[in-house]
C-alpha cells in the first residue's frame, strides 16, 4: 500500500463535502476518481496532497501519516498556467529538482531535466518559455516536472480536460510512459469518461448526494464505460 | 517614397524615434513662438539661448554638479524605499499582525501629501540631505509597497502550493516564487515610485535651498528664477524632463524587456502586431 485515505470528513460552512471516505492506492496503479462537477473531487485531491487539512481522518503514505505537502506526493493542476513563467521549460524542471533535492549539482539537474523532457517528447521545447508552448505541451511539461522528482504518488486534477483530442492522446501516452518509468501510483480525478477509460486501473465514483464513493470497479470489463455513464448521469 | 516608409515604420516601432520627433517638433514650435510672438526673452527665451545656458552650466560644472547631487540623493532615497517596501511586504506575508500594520500604515500615509509633512521634517531633521531623503522615501515607498502587496496577493495559489510541495519554507516561497510572480506589479510600482520621487526631490530642493555648496537641480532652477536667468531656468527644467525620460528608457524599459516581455508580455505584443 502506498497511499491511504482513512475516514476523511470535510465540510465548508457547515455543508458536508466528503463523509467517511476511505480508499487505498497501490504502487503502479492508476485510481481514477470520477464524479460530476462540484462533487468534491478537487477538495479530495487537495486533502491528499496536504494542501487542505481534513476535518477528520488522515492520509498515510507507506503507512506513515502524511498530513503536509511532500515531494513524494505531487499534484498536477488543471490550470494551463502552472509552469513558472519566468523559467524556461527546462528551467522549471531544474528549479523543482534543485529545491526538492538540494544535493544535486547544476549539471545533474540539467541532465535529469533533459532526460525527462526527452521521455515526454518535449526535448525541442526545452528552451521555450511557457507562453511559447501550446496547452497540451504545458500540461505535459507540468507532468514532466512532477515526474522528474520521482514521487511515490502523482495526484492529477483533470489536467487533460481542456485539451483537444490529439493533445490529449499525447498526454495520455506521456503519462503512461512516465508512470512505467517511475512506478508511481496515480490518483486522477475527472468527470471525463474518456480519460477514465483510457488511464484507469481502478475507478471509484464520487457522488455529491452521498458525499462519498458509491461504486468502485476495476477497469477491465467491457461494460465499465456504460456503468460509469449510468452512475454519473443519474 | 521608400525612405518615407522606412521613417514611418521606425516612428511606430521604435519609441525613441517618435520621442525624438516630438521633441524636435516642440523645439521648432518653441523657437517659432519665441521669435514671432513678441513675448519677452525674459519670459520665453529662444531655444539657442537655453542651449547656450545649458552648455555654460555644464562646462562651468555648476549644472553638472547639481545634477550629480540630485541623482545621488534620489538614488539613496529610491533604494531605501525599495528595501523598506520589500521588507514590509515580506513581513506582511509572514505575519498577519504585520499585514494589518502595513495595511494601516499605507492607508494613513499614502494619501498624505509630502508637503504636509515638510514643517515637521524641517523641525526634526533640518534642511539637509536626510530631510530630502525622507521626503523622497515618503513620496515613493507607499506606492511601491501597495504594488508589491497587490502583486503577491494576485499570484495564483498553485504557485505557493508547488513551493510547499518542494519542501520550501515560507520565506523562500515569498522570495523565490511570489516576488518574480509579482514582477508586473513591482515594475509598475517602481515606475510610479520613480516619478513621484523625482517630483518630490525637485520640490524639496526648491524649498530647502542650498545644502552646503550644492542644492541639486531643484535649487538650481529656483536660483536661476530669482536671478531672472530664464534661459538657465529652462535648461534646468528640460534637464529634469530628459533625465526622467532617460531613466524610463535605460532602466525600466530594459528591466521590462529582460523580465516581463521575455516571459510573456512581449509575445502578446508580437501576436497583436
Amino acid at each position: 500500500m502506498i497511499l491511504a485515505a482513512e475516514h476523511l470528513y470535510q465540510s465548508f460552512d457547515g455543508q458536508p463535502v466528503l463523509k467517511d471516505l476511505s480508499f487505498t492506492v497501490e504502487s503502479g496503479e492508476t485510481l481514477v476518481i470520477a464524479g460530476r462537477s462540484g462533487c468534491g473531487k478537487t477538495t479530495l485531491l487537495r486533502i491528499l496532497a496536504g494542501f487542505l487539512p481534513p476535518d477528520q481522518g488522515r492520509i498515510t503514505l507507506d503507512g506513515e501519516p502524511s498530513p503536509r505537502p511532500d515531494q513524494d506526493k505531487l499534484m498536477v493542476f488543471q490550470s494551463f498556467d502552472q509552469l513558472f513563467p519566468w523559467f524556461t521549460l527546462r528551467g522549471n524542471i531544474q528549479y523543482a529538482l534543485k529545491k526538492a533535492r538540494p544535493a544535486l549539482k547544476k549539471h545533474e539537474t540539467r541532465e535529469l531535466a533533459i532526460g525527462c523532457l526527452h521521455e515526454m517528447g518535449l526535448q525541442d521545447a526545452q528552451e521555450k518559455y511557457p507562453y511559447q508552448l501550446s496547452g497540451g505541451m504545458k500540461q505535459r511539461g507540468a507532468l514532466a516536472r512532477a515526474m522528474a522528482l520521482s514521487p511515490k504518488v502523482l495526484l492529477l486534477d483533470e489536467p487533460f480536460s481542456s485539451l483537444d483530442v490529439h493533445s490529449r492522446e499525447n498526454a495520455h501516452q506521456s503519462l503512461q510512459t512516465l508512470k512505467e518509468a517511475t512506478g508511481a501510483a496515480v490518483v486522477l480525478v475527472t468527470h471525463d469518461l474518456q480519460d477514465a477509460a483510457a488511464l484507469a486501473t481502478r475507478i471509484a465514483v464520487l457522488q455529491a448526494e452521498t458525499h462519498g464513493i458509491v461504486a468502485e470497479m476495476d477497469n477491465d470489463s467491457p461494460d465499465v464505460t456504460l456503468r460509469l455513464r449510468e452512475l454519473l448521469t443519474d | 517614397m521608400n525612405g518615407f516608409r522606412l521613417l514611418k515604420k521606425a516612428f511606430y516601432e521604435k519609441r525613441w524615434v517618435s520621442r525624438l520627433f516630438f521633441f524636435t517638433l516642440l523645439l521648432i514650435v518653441w523657437e517659432a513662438v519665441a521669435a514671432f510672438s513678441g513675448i519677452s526673452p525674459l519670459l520665453l527665451p529662444p531655444v539657442e539661448q537655453v542651449a547656450a545656458a545649458f552648455w555654460k552650466g555644464m562646462v562651468s560644472g555648476t549644472l553638472f554638479l547639481q545634477t550629480v547631487f540630485s541623482l545621488a540623493v534620489i538614488a539613496l532615497g529610491f533604494c531605501l524605499s525599495m528595501i523598506l517596501a520589500l521588507v514590509l511586504a515580506v513581513a506582511s506575508r509572514l505575519s498577519p499582525f504585520m499585514e494589518r500594520m502595513a495595511d494601516t500604515l499605507t492607508a494613513m500615509a499614502h494619501p498624505l501629501p509630502g508637503m504636509a509633512l515638510l514643517p515637521l521634517i524641517v523641525i526634526w531633521f533640518g534642511t539637509g540631505t536626510p530631510a530630502v531623503t525622507i521626503v523622497i522615501v515618503h513620496a515613493c515607498l507607499w506606492s511601491m509597497l501597495l504594488s508589491l502587496l497587490s502583486g503577491m496577493q494576485s499570484t495564483p495559489a498553485l504557485y505557493t502550493d508547488l513551493g510547499r510541495s518542494y519542501s520550501m519554507g515560507r520565506l523562500r516561497i515569498i522570495l523565490e516564487i511570489l516576488l518574480p510572480a509579482s514582477m508586473a506589479h513591482l515594475l509598475a510600482g517602481l515606475r510610479v515610485g520613480w516619478a513621484r520621487a523625482w517630483r518630490a526631490l525637485i520640490s524639496a530642493e526648491m524649498i530647502f535651498g542650498a545644502i552646503g555648496a550644492t542644492g541639486g537641480l531643484g535649487w538650481y532652477i529656483f536660483k536661476e528664477r530669482t536671478m531672472m536667468h530664464t534661459a538657465g531656468l529652462f535648461a534646468g527644467i528640460v534637464l529634469v524632463a530628459v533625465i526622467g525620460m532617460l531613466v524610463e528608457e535605460l532602466v525600466f524599459e530594459k528591466l521590462e524587456k529582460s523580465t516581463l516581455r521575455k516571459w510573456s508580455v512581449g509575445a502578446q505584443k508580437e501576436k497583436a502586431s
